[in-house]
């Protein structure tokens, strides 16, 4: 036998890294290459052992081939690599052709044996993998189909599971007792059976059909059927799927929910639309000779009550409303509805000679102006504005009373708060009226009936008139500037207003001499959105100022806050141009945002006539810690620290002024100092 | 289940479809498994004509996960995220990482049912590995996944392996986001061990690979050396850097004699900031 079988350190260390390096080229064994290199020796000695000793035994060889399975030295020509380097380094070594190709057969073989027991192994387990996966999800689906079971079972609604032709599969407890009978009954038998209409077309499916069943002692009961369709996986219909609900439960569910559309949840009185029904019953049930009467009554300031006192507050007041109106008609055939938010109607079927309408109204009012106090001690007030419409059911539709109660409650409402109007045509009809001028605003223009009209400006702090407002006015009573704003006609009404008032000027100049401040200005215009962004507006300006050589500073002219803030059309660049040209800027509709503020300082705007802060509300009668009045406070001190004065509109009375005076405002217009008219009905001197 | 031949893949789930190949069993046919069936072994075929190196690339990218695990039970990471592990064949993470040290941690994510199910059964026994089926490229559902969190403590650096997975993800998938969304999900001292299929390196048969995958349910998106190494934004690479995987830190005793570049895809082990 050669030596060099018993060689380790020789050649067969080189045979070794051969083997390794075939190894490392064909397959992917994980494990270090020291590891591989280690397992290759071991089996290498197998092999020239076998041989040196001239075992002839293949199992050797086979288990060779095992070891190497095993040892996953399994890429697709691992063996054969493997062998190659294997007989030619056994045959360098020495050893017989013979016994090398006898044993590396043997090798072979035991690898591909072991090979294809691992591959049975591993389909084996791939099988089992997926079969245990396949369980899970089976068992998946039992939970799922217990959970159906569970539902169908438990189901108030009767669910049938029929054939196409309808004969029962499977019935659920719910529908035996909808129809009277025990299960047991029910099977190899038909829906139709048990409906009392035969004749009836069939149920189409997806939509739910009412229907009456039979029950055993002949009752009949109705209920709503709906079905549907149970298809197979290619979409082929196999089985029928039936709901039954019994409508006798449904109606009492109905009607709970009916009354929760019906109610106002908070007050628990009948909503506006509910109301609406009610008063066309009683007005259809009420003998032609009696009246009715029909109060809207509209709380005021309600908003600020709200925002004030906080929600909890305002939902209170409501609820007192509704109690304190409902006592008041108590045992009368009357009506009470929450119609709006801070709306409440009040329906009275008169029995006898009724109490005149202002003395039912006075009652309702003093009914609501006792003061409820809460738990916290603030005592509140409520007060109304109202419409009233009385009549008899010949004389109005149910429809026409309530929208002339409503149409009254809006005309008291434009008279002021706390008012009250009933409803006659007339007044009607000249709302109605002014409905028609928005749109009749361009024929009137056309016609030259429009005029400018002259509204005192008063100095608070003497109470002395030093300015006008010019306003285009139509006959109608009637701020023109909003109707204009409606229909488009605004862009052309501003020039016209500022030129047609601008015949005045010099006029009023010598007027307010006396009594102005050095450089007041003597006339205001307050502008519309539109106008303000009017690309022609300083254009316009310099016209009329070239027309008339009154100095620029005479001339007041005040922007819509909004158009400027916004960047609205050439707001802006119009509000800087008229400060160059030497009028009096103002901004009007301000409402006091952080951003209007810094506007104010940014442009200089010298005037800053204030939105109506407080709602029409009068500011006197509110406390003096109220956040709106102190925000308006602040407010107020923060525009004249700007440099800017401060105006305010709609003052009521002196009352009012005193108050807006003591805040710092130094302008104010409304109806204490008078309302619009000609040049002649302006006196400068006290308002 | 009344389909014809219902006798032969009656044990097959619901779920499974053998008409569809998936990569995870292409993989496992290249590396020598028989977790794959007739359909996976006809599109490996075709994989292999397209780039003959097929099974070179296959057994570099396993030895490149193997050497990053360990590389990362050196520096004291117990616990690995294995995105896209495939069918456990030999030489799995979690036979690494415990052989080295038996407290490791292993979470597998792979959303191929045969993966998952296999994976699941091998891993019955094993209280510290388990596997989340799920779509890599939801990270918010492996994140979240209660065997995640009760497995894996994100506190501590985590071992993020993504080798041989990010080709299939669609550049309108975002991948630098997907990266990211991993990345800030686990600690500092954390690692990302990244491998994928690229152009740069044999383009020819990239293409040709790119196509034949379009039939499969798992289709290949290769990006270039740059792409790659962007996608270690907010980690440091470990040296060599990003290179082919048999030049990843290699097994010198391993030699193959082969090109190196021949390896087709790019590696890289990066540390988190």
């Amino acid at each position: 036998m050669p030596d060099a079988a018993n060689d380790p350190d020789g050649d067969q260390a080189g045979l070794v890294l051969a083997w390794v390096r075939v190894v490392a080229a064909t397959a992917y064994v994980p494990r270090s290459s020291t590891e591989v290199h280690a397992l290759l020796t071991g089996l290498l000695g197998r092999l020239t052992t076998a041989l040196a000793t001239g075992d002839s035994d293949s199992s050797v060889g086979s288990r060779v081939g095992e070891l190497m399975v095993e040892g996953a030295l399994t890429g697709e020509k691992t063996l054969e690599g493997s062998l190659g380097v294997l007989a030619d380094g056994l045959a360098d070594a020495g050893f017989g052709a013979r016994p090398v190709a006898g044993l590396l057969a043997s090798v072979a073989a035991g690898y591909a044996a072991a090979l294809r027991k691992r591959t049975l192994a591993q389909q084996e387990n791939m099988k089992l993998a997926l079969l245990t996966a396949k369980q899970r999800a089976e068992r998946d689906r039992r939970a799922t189909e217990s959970r159906f079971r569970e539902v169908f079972d438990a189901a108030a609604v009767g669910i049938a599971i029929t054939e196409l032709d309808g004969t029962f599969v499977e019935t659920n407890p719910a529908l035996a007792t909808i129809l009277g009978r025990p299960t047991e009954d029910l099977r190899q038998r038909t829906l139709a059976e048990f409906i009392a209409d035969d004749d009836e077309p069939p149920l189409v499916v997806g939509e739910a059909d009412r229907r009456r069943v039979v029950r055993p002692n002949g009752d009949t009961a109705w209920v709503y059927l709906t079905t549907s369709m149970l298809r197979d996986d290619n979409g082929v219909a196999r089985y029928r799927v039936t709901m039954v609900q019994d409508l006798s439960e449904i109606q009492l569910l109905g009607n709970q929910l009916s009354h929760q559309s019906l109610h106002d949840a908070l007050t628990g009185l009948p909503n506006r639309l509910h109301f609406e029904s009610r008063l066309e019953a009683m007005h259809a049930q009420t003998p032609p000779e009696r009246l009715l009467t029909l109060l809207c009554l509209d709380l005021d300031a309600f908003a600020l009550v709200n925002t004030t006192y906080g929600h909890a507050t305002g939902d209170r007041m409501l609820r007192t409303v509704a109690n304190r109106l409902t006592a008041a008609v108590e045992g009368k055939q009357a009506l009470v509805a929450r119609i709006g938010g801070d709306e409440f109607a009040v329906l009275i079927a008169h029995e006898s000679p009724p109490p005149e309408v202002s003395t039912l109204v006075s009652a309702l009012e003093a009914e609501l102006s006792e003061p409820d106090y809460d738990g916290g001690g603030v005592g509140l007030a409520v007060s109304a504005t109202t419409g009233a419409v009385r009549c008899t059911k010949a004389e109005m539709s149910a429809t026409e009373m309530f929208r002339a109660a409503d149409a009254a409650q809006r005309h008291a409402r434009s008279l002021g708060r706390h008012q009250w109007t009933e409803f006659d045509a007339h007044a009607d009809r000249a709302a109605r009226k002014l409905g028609t001028l928005a749109t009749g605003l361009p024929a009137a223009w056309e016609n030259g009936e429009l005029r400018v009209a002259y509204q005192p400006v008063v100095r608070l702090a003497d109470l002395t008139t030093v300015r006008v407002r010019a306003l285009a006015h139509l006959p109608a009573d009637r701020d023109t500037a909003e109707l204009a704003e409606l229909t488009g006609l605004s862009v052309p009404l501003g020039p016209w207003l500022l030129t047609q008032s601008a015949e005045h000027l010099d006029r009023w100049s010598a007027r307010f001499a006396p009594v102005a401040d050095k450089g007041e200005a003597v006339q205001r215009v307050l502008l519309s959105p539109t106008q303000s962004a009017d690309a022609d507006l300083s254009a316009t300006v310099n016209a009329v100022l070239g027309a008339t050589c009154v100095d620029p500073g005479a001339l007041e002219i005040g922007l819509d806050t909004a158009a400027v803030l916004g960047c609205r059309g050439d707001a802006q660049d119009n509000l800087r141009t008229l400060s160059d040209i030497g009028v009096v800027t103002a901004v009007h509709g301000f409402t006091g945002g952080p951003r209007e503020v810094a506007m104010v300082e940014r442009f200089g705007v010298r005037t800053v006539v204030l939105s109506d802060p407080f709602e029409g509300w009068r500011p006197d009668w509110l406390p003096r810690e109220a956040v709106p009045v102190r925000a308006t406070t602040e407010l107020i001190a923060a525009l004249r620290s700007t440099g800017a004065s401060v105006g305010v509109l709609g003052v009521r009375d002196h009352a009012e002024a005193t108050w807006w005076a003591e805040q710092g405002v130094r302008t104010a217009e409304g109806p204490a100092f008078g309302c619009p008219g000609g040049v002649d009905d302006i006196a400068p001197g006290r308002g | 289940m009344d389909r014809a031949g219902a006798d032969a893949t009656s044990w097959v789930p619901d779920g499974i479809d053998l008409e569809r190949p998936s990569a995870a069993r292409l993989y496992d046919y290249l590396l020598g498994g028989a977790h794959n069936f007739a359909h996976d072994r006809e599109l490996a075929e075709r994989f292999i004509k397209a780039q003959p190196n097929a099974r070179e690339i296959a057994r570099h990218n396993r030895s490149f996960l193997r050497r990053s695990v360990l590389m990362l039970v050196e520096r004291g990471v117990r616990q690995f995220l294995d995105l896209g592990s495939g069918i456990p064949t030999v030489g799995n993470v979690h036979e690494i990482a415990q052989t080295a040290d038996p407290t490791s941690r292993v979470v597998y994510v792979d959303y191929e049912e045969v993966a998952y199910a296999h994976s699941t059964l091998m891993l019955a026994d094993n209280p510290l590995a388990t596997i989340v089926q799920a779509d890599l490229t939801r990270p918010q559902d492996i994140l979240d996944a209660p065997q995640t969190r009760e497995l894996l403590d994100f506190d501590q650096p985590i071992g993020l392996l993504m080798a041989g997975v990010f080709h299939f993800v669609p550049p309108e998938k975002d991948p630098a986001a997907l990266v990211a969304r991993y990345r800030d999900a686990i600690a500092p001292g954390s690692y990302l061990a990244f491998s994928q299929f690229t152009r740069d390196l044999m383009p020819a048969e990239m293409d040709r690979v790119v196509e034949v995958m379009k039939s499969s349910r798992d289709p290949m998106y290769p990006r270039s050396l740059a792409e790659i190494t962007a996608l270690f934004a907010g980690f440091d690479l470990e040296e060599p850097g990003v290179v082919p995987t048999a030049l990843w830190r290699p097994d010198l005793g391993f030699d193959d004699g082969g090109d190196p570049n021949r390896a087709g895809i790019y590696a890289g082990v990066g540390r988190k900031r």
